[in-house]
């Protein structure tokens, strides 16, 4: 994959994923991070970081975006969330639009 | 978290409004045959949604709900969320039935902005004090059909924010209450149906809620005399008093001064021309509902005041061709209904010219004949068309054959016959056509092979063979089918059941089916169910129904296949009955069947006992909710004495029928009044 067509997301702890930018793009806010004017940092380097969620929760974000793919494309499988993370994940989706 | 709100309070409007819209089916008047058509439809409109993945915070909000009673005792409370998600949690929890008077505890001082507990089991004055403790976050109450009492709106003044306050069928709210609330000036919407303890002094409460757009009173039978007290409130839009019964024309003077209306909903009350007369100033009024009152034509003279008017019921009054020719000056009009009323195609010369905006036009019931239809010709906007119940015949048809946007036709019980029904064939556009009469037979079809569009085709009556089936592949979008002339077999069974697009079908009184029909297409219902039952989470954002109409006739074949069908299709979707928003019928539970316990838990619930005998009737079925139906037989025969004598009165006990028995819906009911004229043929 090229490089302009993936993404790095940077947790808490200092984390890095490399993901597709389609897969980024499932969230409403990256996709604004990475599209609107007013981020001239993210949209040149490609990089988003998120000091607010931890390495465990933008792990299974970036699974959960990858899932979301699949489902579109009408593999229909669970997605399966630990309750342990349930909490934490839900307010990280809520600030994810996702 | 950053403060991005995701979800703002609209959404979770929009949310409720889908919840509420089928509260909203209480209320609804008119005749049951309405009813009837209008639930079938929503039963199959309902699931055309894109389906698309969900959500990460809906998985993680379902997830949550499975789980709830662990996270309650792990935490405690929701109060550490931020109040969008624990708002959500909430909705989540009420929506699929889990919330308890427990859980509800974690929610204290969540700063919840709307709790909506309408239909809600088990809520009352004990669950108050949680509601209240969201203080001056809370917008938006409601608690219908909840048992909660006039101490209970008592501790609701202190949220004195609050904007929508709901409290429809509550019994044990009176006079007393209402004094609780005069205080909640930022009220916008208040409503408080079927109340009827409420009387013209406890709506003295409402004299300084000056922010009022809307009020819903529909039901209440004693507050004639109290509309006096709304003088006041210069900022109502819409007001709802129908099915009082108690309201009069001295009852529309104080309603004058309220010319900010736009709504205004006056249906089965005690109005004459004279109290009409009062309405005549409010100028901005759009709708007006006087269906059911003993107005006569010389009230048009005061309607045709109102030109905004868009939306005219006048279904069931004392209207005669006098007067009619006021209708051409109401140029705005869309929706106009003059069902059940003694007027004749003198009246429709009225409606031609000038009403160009016409969408939707009611003659149910009335004497118009072909020669009438053609006033109608130049309503090119006509989508809904009802003839239901006229004189009209084959020759009429061509009037309307050219109206191009014409969506909906009800053509039943007329004197249209096969040959008629091919100048339907170039109306497009058609997606319901109901050809109800027993006149029409397989022929008749063969002319609308080519409107293949269509959605809906009710050929309750029609004699239509297994022959006729052959015909039905044209329609390959078809959600609902009903043929119950009795001419359908097995073998037409198997044309039917390659229409994977249907939903609902409806194959009562046809005596020569057997197991193998059922058999076939069980395959279908299972299909359907399917898409409800396992749809990946959030699966209660689906709003589905499971119809378990039965092929109930006591002289069909149906062996102990038929009854295993039936047992194993209620373990099927039991999952699914936790979920809110399904109608469940159960439609000709079968002696054998019924002798077994059924659980159900769903707020509707209509039994249709056709099959109960007096052996069985006891905990046949155990209903854990109030709204779940079930009747001794005893009380059965008056629930069908009731539904008779709305088939026969055409509707005029429907509204006492639904409110007694608080009926949501009148599902796919046969076999009485008119439609039992004829027998259907073996």
């Amino acid at each position: 994959m090229k490089k302009e067509e993936t993404v790095k997301l940077i947790s808490a702890e200092g984390f890095e994923f490399v993901i597709s930018m389609e897969a980024a793009m499932v969230s409403q806010t990256i996709r604004n991070m990475l599209t609107s004017p007013g981020s001239f940092a993210e949209r040149e380097h490609g990089e988003v970081t998120f000091p607010e969620i931890s390495t465990t929760i933008l792990e299974k974000i970036c699974q959960y975006f990858y899932w979301s793919l699949q489902f579109a494309k009408g593999k229909e499988t669970e997605f399966h969330i630990e309750p342990e993370l349930t909490l934490e994940l839900m307010m990280a989706a809520n600030y994810l639009h996702t | 978290m950053g403060g991005a709100c995701s979800r703002k309070r609209g959404d979770v409007i929009n949310e409720e409004g889908l919840q509420r819209g089928f509260s909203a089916r209480y209320g609804k008047s008119g005749s049951s045959k309405w009813l009837g058509t209008s639930f079938s439809r929503l039963a199959v409109d309902v699931q055309q949604g894109k389906r698309k993945y969900p959500s990460l915070l809906e998985l993680c909000i379902h997830k949550i709900r499975e789980d709830i009673d662990k996270y309650v005792d792990k935490y405690g409370t929701f109060d550490m969320l931020p109040r969008d998600i624990s708002q959500q949690i909430f909705n989540e929890l009420v929506f699929s039935h889990s919330l308890t008077e427990v859980i509800l505890e974690a929610f204290r001082d969540c700063a919840l902005e709307d709790i909506s507990l309408g239909d809600y089991p088990g809520v009352q004055d004990s669950w108050m004090g949680i509601i209240c403790s969201q203080g001056s976050s809370l917008l938006s109450v409601d608690l219908s059909g909840s048992d909660v009492t006039d101490s209970g709106l008592n501790i609701l003044k202190s949220c004195t924010n609050l904007q929508e306050l709901t409290f429809n069928y509550c019994d044990r709210i009176s006079d007393h209450g209402l004094r609780h609330i005069c205080g909640l000036s930022n009220l916008t919407s208040l409503s408080f149906k079927r109340s009827n303890t409420i009387t013209a002094q406890g709506m003295s409460a409402f004299t300084g809620l000056v922010n009022l757009v809307k009020l819903d009173l529909e039901r209440c039978s004693g507050i004639h005399g109290g509309l006096v007290h709304l003088k006041g409130l210069r900022k109502l839009e819409s007001l709802n008093i129908r099915c009082c019964n108690c309201i009069t024309d001295e009852d529309m003077q104080p309603v004058s001064g309220l010319t900010n209306l736009k709504e205004l909903q006056l249906s089965c009350n005690k109005i004459t021309d004279f109290g009409v007369d009062y309405l005549k100033g409010l100028r901005k009024l759009i709708l007006l509902n006087i269906e059911g009152c003993l107005v006569t034509g010389a009230c048009l003279g005061s309607i045709s005041a109102l030109l905004a008017l868009s939306y005219l019921n006048l279904n069931r009054c004392a209207l005669s061709d006098t007067g009619c020719e006021k209708f051409s000056g109401l140029q705005n009009l869309k929706v106009l209904n003059l069902g059940f009323n003694n007027i004749t195609n003198a009246c429709l010369v009225s409606l031609k010219g000038g009403l160009t905006k016409l969408e939707s036009l009611n003659l149910d019931s009335c004497r118009i004949g072909d020669e009438g239809l053609v006033n109608l010709a130049g309503l090119l906007h006509l989508k809904n068309l009802e003839l239901s119940d006229t004189e009209v015949g084959s020759n009429g048809l061509r009037h309307i054959s050219g109206l191009a946007s014409l969506e909906s036709l009800n053509l039943s019980f007329t004197l249209v016959s096969d040959s008629g029904l091919r100048k339907l064939s170039g109306l497009t556009s058609l997606k319901s056509l109901n050809l109800d009469a027993r006149q029409i037979t397989d022929t008749g079809l063969t002319a609308l092979t080519g409107i293949t569009g269509l959605t809906h085709l009710d050929l309750f009556g029609a004699r239509i063979t297994d022959f006729g089936t052959n015909w039905l592949r044209y329609f390959k979008n078809l959600r609902s089918l009903e043929i119950c002339g009795g001419g359908i077999t097995d073998a037409g069974v198997k044309n039917i059941k390659d229409l994977v697009t249907l939903t609902l079908l409806n194959l009562s009184q046809n005596a020569n089916l057997t197991d193998k029909a059922l058999e076939m297409i069980s395959g279908m219902f299972t299909l359907s169910l399917h898409s409800v039952v396992y749809s990946t989470p959030p699966l209660n954002r689906v709003a589905g129904h499971v119809i378990l109409s039965y092929l109930h006739d006591t002289h069909t074949n149906f062996g102990s296949y038929g009854r295993d069908m039936l047992v194993c299709r209620l373990r099927f979707c039991e999952p699914n009955w936790a979920i809110p928003n399904h109608f469940i019928i159960l439609d000709g539970l079968r002696n054998s069947y019924s002798r077994k316990e059924v659980h159900i838990q769903s707020p509707f619930v209509v039994l249709v006992p056709t099959c109960f005998n007096t052996k069985t009737r006891t905990r046949t079925v155990k209903c854990y909710n109030k709204f779940l139906f079930w009747l001794p037989w005893f009380d059965c025969l008056g629930l069908l004495e009731h539904f008779k004598f709305t088939y026969n009165q055409r509707g005029i006990a429907t509204s006492k029928a639904i409110e007694e028995f608080k009926i949501t819906v009148l599902g796919v009911l046969q076999g009485f009044g008119k439609r039992n004229k004829e027998a259907p043929v073996n």
